[in-house]
């Protein structure tokens, strides 16, 4: 568990007796608290789902069921908003690679007069609640006629990715030193084969944190999805809101597990490249 | 190596090359013809545009004025890529997520040579290195050396026509260095790829040279071969730079030299109309120290161990001086010594040279007997080699 390690690490040098003991009790406390806070919630979440009799007195359920599960799955609405949450996603991220990264390169590698102001542009999109940027952009999506579209969809879950997919990036092309772009024109590469051969390899574990953090960005995006794409195109995340409000709890959270499988699976797949990435990132100049 | 049946090395010349960075020059109207594979040096103090030269020379800066000729052909408009240049850096430089064979072919890879060629050409230059075998590393499972002999075979991948050396030493710790360097020596006479070294060591410039170039506020302050420029340096600023020089206060009389202590050293005429004050220098090995604890003009001021043989500083007076002395030293510190000069190096006011005397009657442009005023008493003098 990186947490341990790392307070063990730091507690490696004072090596009084008194000190040692207070360190591993915090060790100790924040491991709980990590159980508590984490842990607890989604285990509760997941025997929820499979619960039948749930009454207040007793803390789990008392009896289970997979009629939940049986309900939820046979429902053509949830089908379908699985399907399109799956497709729109990649969608949204592919076409932010595009946008974003060669902003991110251009950040990251070069010198370039407004520099300053599109860094402090991309940050802008996030420093405002979401919604009344959103409220903003409706009026044009009409005159472009993109409401209820599918690509006025992926615009607007487009948005929720930029910071990530400039920001990372960019600190990961900056991180490469000269001397190995240097070498690379030394030994023949041109521009173009420096980025794809030297750059674009040693910015990957950044690019991969990026690709993560704006899938579930993307994924996760309900208010600006639903005020662009209702009632055609009802995501997960929107079906989510409806459920909490219409259904039994345990309905919701079947769907909650639901939800979280594809972003779990995300995270799982790509754990090296995260903490490369993390690691990566720490070595910036 | 044994694929390249002829190497011969190229002709670098440059022609008034200058550099201006925010309206300083910093390199200012350099002229030097390098002959076909000779081992050039470019030594120099930190700001003194050593490296804004050979980053020029290879392409990775382009000179506001000047030509530089590789063969006769002007190659300032050439970029990089094509430039028939390689570099070795100074901070290691392998490319992390690439192994060292691929680290090695990379280049030959970018030129579309045939796949079994490469290979054979890759695992002839790592046995060239010493690292047969290392094929299937990455560069972090590699220690410095052998990353640094890596890249030195990454630049000989591509066969350059002259090959540039960026201070690529001096990350290493001073037995690796010393390794290495020969190394590199050795290799270039093998291959006499023409070779342009920069660095700030004198001990590197002086071991691996055929010629130094001594440079100064992008200037060329000297060129010359390593014991040329070590004895007959031209000006006080070579002198101090390439190996170490004491400088005496003292003065020119009418027909001697007289130090600020009061010892007077005779002059023959050709120095009479030499104008101004003259700098006084003399290098430590120079510097001949016997025992004399009853009336020894100098005195022993600190005694620095420098292995196998010891730094001893010296005064007179206003005056304090370097010698190097064998294992032996005469005396402890505080003690009274008699010192005898072997020769010393004039200079002008503004460090130009103005010639060399040698002790002992042995003359370079004049003659003349330099020491203390006891000089009779003289015996012990012991000759230490660095």
């Amino acid at each position: 568990m990186s947490i341990t390690s790392w307070t063990s690490r730091s507690a490696a040098r004072p090596a009084t007796g008194v000190l040692k003991v207070l360190v591993r009790a915090l060790e100790a406390i924040l491991f709980l608290a990590a159980v508590f806070f984490i842990v607890v919630p989604l285990a509760w979440l997941i025997l929820l789902a499979f619960a039948k009799g749930f009454s207040f007195p007793s803390l789990i359920p008392t009896s289970f069921t997979l009629a939940w599960w049986h309900t939820v799955l046979s429902s053509p609405g949830l089908v379908h908003s699985v399907i399109l949450s799956v497709t729109i996603t990649p969608i949204v991220v592919a076409f932010s690679s595009l946008i974003c990264l060669p902003a991110a390169y251009a950040i990251g590698r070069f010198e370039f007069p407004g520099k300053r102001l599109v860094l402090l542009s991309v940050f802008s999109i996030n420093a405002f609640p979401r919604i009344s940027l959103y409220i903003a952009m409706i009026p044009m999506l009409f005159a472009l006629n993109l409401m209820g579209t599918i690509i006025g969809v992926v615009v607007v879950q487009l948005i929720g990715t930029v910071l990530f997919m400039t920001w990372i990036p960019a600190t990961g092309f900056a991180a490469v030193p000269d001397s190995l772009v240097d070498a690379a024109r030394d030994a023949g590469a041109n521009k173009f084969q420096v980025f794809w051969r030297v750059l674009l390899p040693l910015a990957r574990p950044s690019i991969a944190v990026a690709a993560v953090l704006s899938f579930l960005a993307a994924f996760d995006e309900a208010q600006g999805t639903f005020l662009v794409g209702a009632p055609n195109y009802l995501t997960m995340p929107i079906r989510m809101y409806s459920l909490v409000l219409d259904y039994p709890v345990q309905f919701a959270a079947v769907f909650a597990v639901v939800l979280s499988i594809p972003s779990v699976a995300l995270l799982f797949l790509i754990r090296k490249h995260l903490f490369a990435g993390t690691n990566a990132a720490m070595h910036l100049r | 190596m044994s694929t390249n049946n002829e190497i011969h090395g190229s002709e670098l010349v440059l022609e008034e090359v200058t550099k201006i960075f925010a309206s300083v020059a910093a390199v200012d109207q350099v002229s030097l013809r390098v002959a076909p594979s000779e081992f050039l040096t470019l030594l120099g103090p930190s700001g003194s545009g050593k490296t804004t030269l050979l980053r020029m020379i290879g392409g990775f800066l382009s000179p506001n004025s000047g030509r530089i000729m590789i063969d006769g052909v002007d190659v300032v408009d050439v970029p990089v890529e094509r430039r028939p240049t390689a570099m070795l850096f100074q901070q290691l430089s392998l490319w992390p997520h690439l192994t060292v064979a691929r680290n090695i072919s990379f280049g030959l890879e970018l030129r579309r040579g045939p796949k079994a060629e490469i290979a054979s050409r890759v695992s002839e230059l790592l046995s060239v290195v010493g690292l047969s075998g290392f094929e299937d590393r990455l560069p972090s499972q590699l220690s410095g050396g052998q990353q640094q002999r890596v890249a030195l075979a990454r630049a000989l991948a591509l066969e350059p026509r002259i090959l540039l050396l960026d201070e690529p030493f001096s990350a290493l710790d001073t037995k690796l260095r010393i390794e290495l360097r020969t190394f590199v020596r050795r290799l270039q006479r093998e291959v006499g790829t023409t070779t342009i070294l920069v660095t700030h060591d004198q001990e590197e410039a002086l071991e691996l040279s055929d010629r130094i170039v001594v440079l100064r506020d992008g200037k060329v302050e000297q060129i010359g071969e390593p014991t040329e420029i070590y004895d007959s340096p031209r000006t006080s600023f070579v002198a101090e730079f390439l190996g170490s020089m004491s400088f005496l206060s003292g003065s020119l009389a009418a027909r001697g030299v007289r130090l600020e202590g009061g010892e007077e050293v005779e002059v023959q005429e050709a120095f009479d109309h030499v104008p101004g004050t003259p700098k006084i220098g003399v290098r430590p090995e120079d510097v001949l120290v016997s025992a004399n604890e009853s009336s020894g003009a100098f005195v022993i001021e600190r005694i620095t161990r420098k292995g196998y043989f010891n730094e001893l500083s010296l005064s007179c007076g206003g005056v304090s001086l370097a010698s190097y002395v064998g294992r032996e030293v005469p005396g402890s510190i505080h003690s009274r010594v008699d010192v005898r000069m072997r020769k010393i190096h004039l200079f002008s006011e503004d460090g130009d040279a103005i010639g060399t005397m040698n002790g002992g009657g042995t003359t370079d442009a004049i003659g003349g007997d330099l020491g203390q005023a006891r000089a009779t008493e003289f015996s012990g003098a012991q000759e230490t080699g660095r």
